[in-house]
Parts: C-alpha cells; sequence; structure tokens
C-alpha cells in the first residue's frame, strides 16, 4: 500500500488527511490488507458462483404508494434547509 | 431488603406484584446511582424527567393490578445507535452529536409498548466499531470492576461498552446493545454480566443505526440469564420494516429455562484448543465449565470447525466494506454535522474529515479499498464464499451437537494504558471467538463463571446455539450461573 494508493482510496471516501495521519493510515491499511490476505489460501471451488449467503431470500415489499407526511419532521435535522427543500453548495454555474 | 438497584428484573416483578415498592422509587434510586457513578461514563444522554414520567405511568398501573408484562416498571439503558424518537441519538459520533430522530427503533418501541422505563442513552464506540469502548466521541466508558492488586481502572471492552457498564455498575437493571462482531458479548465477559445475541433476523434492525448491516443484531445484557430471557421476550418479533427479519414464532424463553442440560451434547471446537488465551481463561472453559456441564448431565465431545481460521479477516473485509457503504449517508445534508466548503464535494469532505474519528476512518478505508475496482472479486466476493463455509461448517456441527462452547475472550479486561501499546489487528484478535458467531448467523450467549486468578477480574463462557434456539442456549447458561 503506498501513499498514492492511500491518497485515491481516501478520495473516494470522502476523507482528507493531514501528512502525518497518512503515515499512520498508510501503515495500518498495509498491516490489514496483509493480514486480510490469508483468505486468498481459502478454498471455495466447492460453492456456486452465487456468493450470496441469505439462504431465506429477502423480502420485497408491494409497491404501494404511502404519504408519510414526515417531510417537516424530516427536514428538522438538516443544518441549512429552505422551506421543505435541503440545500447543497451550488452545483451548477 | 436489599437497595433496589441491586434487584433483578425479576425480583423487580415480585416486588412490584407484591407492591412492595414503586417504579417511581426504583427509578429514582437509579438516577441516583447514575449521577453518583458519573465517573463511569455509562450514559451519553440520561432522560431523568422522561424516566420519571414512564416510571409514574408504571406505578398507576402497578396500583391498579394491570401491568402490561414483565419490563413494566423496568429501568433500563438503551444504546446510542437505537434511534428514540425526540431524543438525541448520536452513536457516539461527532457527525451525530445533534441528531434527534424523527422516529423510534422497533425494539426500543416494543419495549415502551411492554412498559419499559429508558433512564437514557449508553456510551458506546463510534458507529460501534472498536472492542474498548476507547473510540467514543464522548470518552471512554470505565469498567465499575477494578483491577484487584492495583486498582486501576480496566476498559469496559466494547462496543456496548456503556450498556454494560450501566448494568454491572448498578446504573440500570438491564440494558439494550447491539452486536455485529462481539459487541454484546465482549463487554459483558468484561464487566461480569449476562449479554445474548439472538439469530440474525430475529430483532428487528429497523432503527438501529447501521454498522454492518448484515450482522448487526440487537440483544439484552442482563444481571442474570433469567433477566436476559425476560427482555429478550420483548425485544424479539418480525417486522416489516426489516427486510431480513424473519417472520417466526418467538416462545417465552423463560419456559423451562431451568431444565438443565442433562442429555444435551456440547461440541468444544478443536481448533480453538491451541489458541493464545489467557491461563485463568483456558482452565475456566476447558475445566471449571466443561466440569459443571458434565456433571449436570451433559456430554462434551470434540468437534472440528475447519474454516475457522478465515473468520476474522472474513469479518475484517465484510464489516468495513458494509461500513464504507452504510456511512456514506453521513455528508452534511439531511442530518447530523455540517462543515461548510466551497463547492458540494468540498462539503462532503470536511464533514466527512471533522465528523468521524480515527477507527471510524481506518474502517472506511479499508471498506473502500476492498470495494474498488480490482479488488473487489479478490476480497469482498472471496470473503462473501468464506462466510458461507464457515455457515456450512456450524451447520454440519449442529447436526450432531446441541450447542457449541468456547470462552467469550482471549484475555480478560485491560487497562486503557495496555491498549495503547495495541496497534489495529491486536485489537481486532480480542473478537476471534464472537466474530465468527456473527458470520454464522447463529445466536450466543456470555455467561460468567469465574474471576481472574490475580487480579479478579471477570471471565465469560460463550455457548452458540442452532438458529433461533436460543431457548436451549438460555438453559445451560442458567446451569453456569448456578454453579458459581
Amino acid at each position: 500500500m503506498d501513499r498514492k494508493e492511500v491518497l485515491g482510496i481516501a478520495k473516494l471516501a470522502r476523507l482528507k488527511f493531514e501528512d502525518k495521519e497518512l503515515e499512520s493510515i498508510e501503515k495500518d491499511m498495509g498491516q490489514i490488507i496483509d493480514w486480510i490476505d490469508i483468505l486468498q489460501q481459502a478454498d471455495v471451488s466447492s460453492l456456486e458462483e452465487n456468493s450470496s449467503d441469505v439462504e431465506a431470500g429477502l423480502r420485497v415489499r408491494e409497491d404501494i404508494v404511502k404519504i408519510s407526511g414526515l417531510s417537516k419532521e424530516l427536514i428538522r435535522n438538516a443544518k441549512e434547509p429552505y422551506e421543505s427543500f435541503f440545500t447543497v453548495p451550488k452545483v451548477v454555474d | 431488603m436489599s437497595k433496589l438497584t441491586d434487584l433483578t428484573i425479576k425480583e423487580l416483578n415480585i416486588g412490584y406484584d407484591k407492591k412492595e415498592f414503586k417504579a417511581s422509587e426504583v427509578t429514582e434510586a437509579y438516577l441516583k446511582n447514575i449521577d453518583a457513578s458519573s465517573n463511569l461514563n455509562a450514559y451519553i444522554t440520561v432522560t431523568a424527567d422522561e424516566a420519571m414520567a414512564q416510571s409514574k405511568l408504571s406505578d398507576e398501573r402497578i396500583g391498579k393490578g394491570s401491568r402490561l408484562s414483565k419490563m413494566d416498571g423496568v429501568p433500563i439503558g438503551v444504546k446510542d445507535l437505537f434511534c428514540t424518537k425526540d431524543i438525541r441519538t448520536t452513536a457516539a459520533s461527532h457527525i451525530l452529536d445533534d441528531f434527534v430522530p424523527p422516529y423510534e427503533s422497533t425494539v426500543t418501541s416494543q419495549l415502551l409498548t411492554a412498559g419499559s422505563i429508558f433512564l437514557g442513552k449508553t456510551n458506546l464506540d463510534e458507529f460501534a466499531m472498536g472492542g474498548a469502548n476507547l473510540t467514543s466521541y464522548f470518552g471512554e466508558a470505565i469498567n465499575p470492576i477494578k483491577r484487584a492488586t492495583d486498582n486501576k481502572e480496566v476498559v469496559t471492552g466494547g462496543s456496548s461498552g456503556g450498556s454494560a457498564a450501566s448494568v454491572a455498575g448498578g446504573l440500570a437493571a438491564g440494558s439494550l446493545g447491539t452486536d455485529t462482531g462481539g459487541s454484546i458479548r465482549q463487554p459483558a465477559a468484561f464487566t461480569g454480566i449476562v449479554g445474548l445475541k439472538p439469530t440474525y433476523g430475529r430483532c428487528s434492525r429497523f432503527g438501529i443505526i447501521a454498522y454492518a448491516s448484515s450482522l448487526d443484531q440487537a440483544g439484552p445484557m442482563c444481571k442474570t440469564v433469567e433477566d436476559t430471557a425476560i427482555m429478550l421476550n420483548h425485544m424479539a418479533g418480525f417486522d416489516e420494516n426489516d427486510s431480513t427479519s424473519v417472520d417466526i414464532a418467538v416462545p417465552d424463553f423463560t419456559n423451562g429455562i431451568c431444565d438443565g442440560v442433562k442429555g444435551m451434547k456440547i461440541g468444544i471446537p478443536k481448533e480453538l484448543l491451541n489458541e493464545n488465551i489467557d491461563k485463568d481463561i483456558e482452565q475456566s472453559w476447558k475445566d471449571k465449565a466443561v466440569r459443571i456441564l458434565k456433571d449436570a448431565g451433559a456430554e462434551i465431545v470434540e468437534i472440528s470447525l475447519p474454516n475457522l481460521k478465515y473468520a476474522l479477516a472474513t469479518y475484517y473485509i465484510l464489516a468495513p466494506a458494509e461500513a464504507s457503504s452504510n456511512l456514506a449517508r453521513y455528508d452534511g445534508v439531511r442530518f447530523g454535522l455540517r462543515v461548510d466548503g466551497d463547492t458540494l464535494d468540498d462539503m462532503y469532505l470536511n464533514t466527512r474529515t471533522a465528523g468521524f474519528g480515527e477507527e471510524v476512518k481506518r474502517r472506511i478505508m479499508v471498506g473502500t479499498y476492498v470495494l474498488s475496482a480490482g479488488y473487489y472479486d479478490a476480497y469482498y466476493l472471496k470473503a462473501l464464499k468464506v462466510q458461507k463455509l464457515i455457515r456450512q461448517d456450524y451447520l454440519n456441527v449442529f447436526k450432531d451437537v446441541d450447542l457449541i462452547m468456547t470462552p467469550t475472550t482471549p484475555m480478560p479486561a485491560f487497562t486503557v494504558e495496555e491498549s495503547k501499546s495495541f496497534d489495529p489487528i491486536t485489537m481486532y484478535l480480542q473478537d476471534i471467538f464472537t466474530v465468527p458467531i456473527n458470520l454464522a448467523r447463529l445466536p450466543a450467549i456470555s455467561v460468567p463463571i469465574a474471576l481472574s486468578s490475580t487480579e479478579k477480574l471477570p471471565i465469560g463462557i460463550q455457548l452458540v446455539g442452532r438458529d433461533f434456539d436460543e431457548a436451549t442456549i438460555l438453559k445451560a447458561a442458567k446451569v453456569i450461573e448456578g454453579a458459581k
């Protein structure tokens, strides 16, 4: 795990690290990745390609329109709401 | 009469039925203890006014002889990972430190309907990521039990550390925890209480702030095995709001809890016999627990779980992968912390960088890595397959045995200073006995069995059962508890 790779992952994860933090995250991630590499030894040839382990299957709900009437409560936790909208910095010029 | 806060949930029930004391008196006694033991940092938020109001309603019902359930009038702590309507819910993170949910989680809703009194929201590792309650934004919870030789404070374990401290320290009659890789069982073992992780799908996850959704499960943490059964009765059940909730009948878990283990076959995994385990824990497991169960009429057999050696690596791929995806929602837009930036991307970046702690960032990074192009097949998909192998191992063994027994942890509770010398992997190795159970989706309990010889710190034994067979686990745990 090198610096460039760590910075690439951090960008994907929307996280920023100071130079000092980068050193330790680089070291920790390297150790963790080496450690989880033991999995490559596991023989999974007996399993079918479908990797899902959810035997019972996931339920799906009926596609029914429901009116929750919760919009005011849901917006209550937003930092900068405008009327019943969430706001973000301008994205289109 | 013993102190009100020393009573078990079962004893509270007897007292309420005989009208010996009021729920408001019990609640007041707990609130006083919480105040006096604030050094334990067991609670992030104490809801004293709400608790007293709830207790008055319980008083009325007790007076009229119309109690709602065996949890009516029972004051409990709620891990601050369960959304509680109109009560701040933080996940012990800066990014959610002012979040007030507009809705109630299913499990807390069930307990409220049963008449339980909520004393407050208990401390935890940030987003339930940690094994010592050291990653909380609100500071660590402290174990009420100290080391005998130097009276030094030790960690509670984690992530449900505040819940464990609340029960062990007399700050709640029981507490709600969640368990993704051992987060109920390990702190229960470290603090000398009982903690049960039910089968995946037994209790609804709706309204529990997600860490690793395919592994997260709510469970009770109590003073005794029977209390654990009583509390589970009012947590379990199908919920259409959780797509992985299983629609299966919920028995009364207190039924037959004293039936014993006569005729049961209990397996000891041979792969764990040579693990690096603390000597006292090894003895409690291989000698004491085996002897207790044999004396009670169980047969102990050696079993094999060949893929167990891959469990930790599998967990530390799957859990961070799911976490990195689940925690993508914390972006400063709809709730939680918002740190401004010139662009939308800058706002995301600034908010997340300021809002998450070190361990959470580490797991998001590892999760993002194993899900990224080029590594997805080698790590994430492979881990899903190995998870299947591990579950298969357990299902094979359960064709022959009724329970599997291991220690809960490889070592007793450690001090904060000791933990500072641990690198992340040393910390992850603490989960060696608990993590495989979450991967296999099975139910398991930690029950106290002994104190370590020198430091007199609690030691827990883990009993693992078949899918949805929490009842058998509780019976065997009751035997171990009774033999102390």
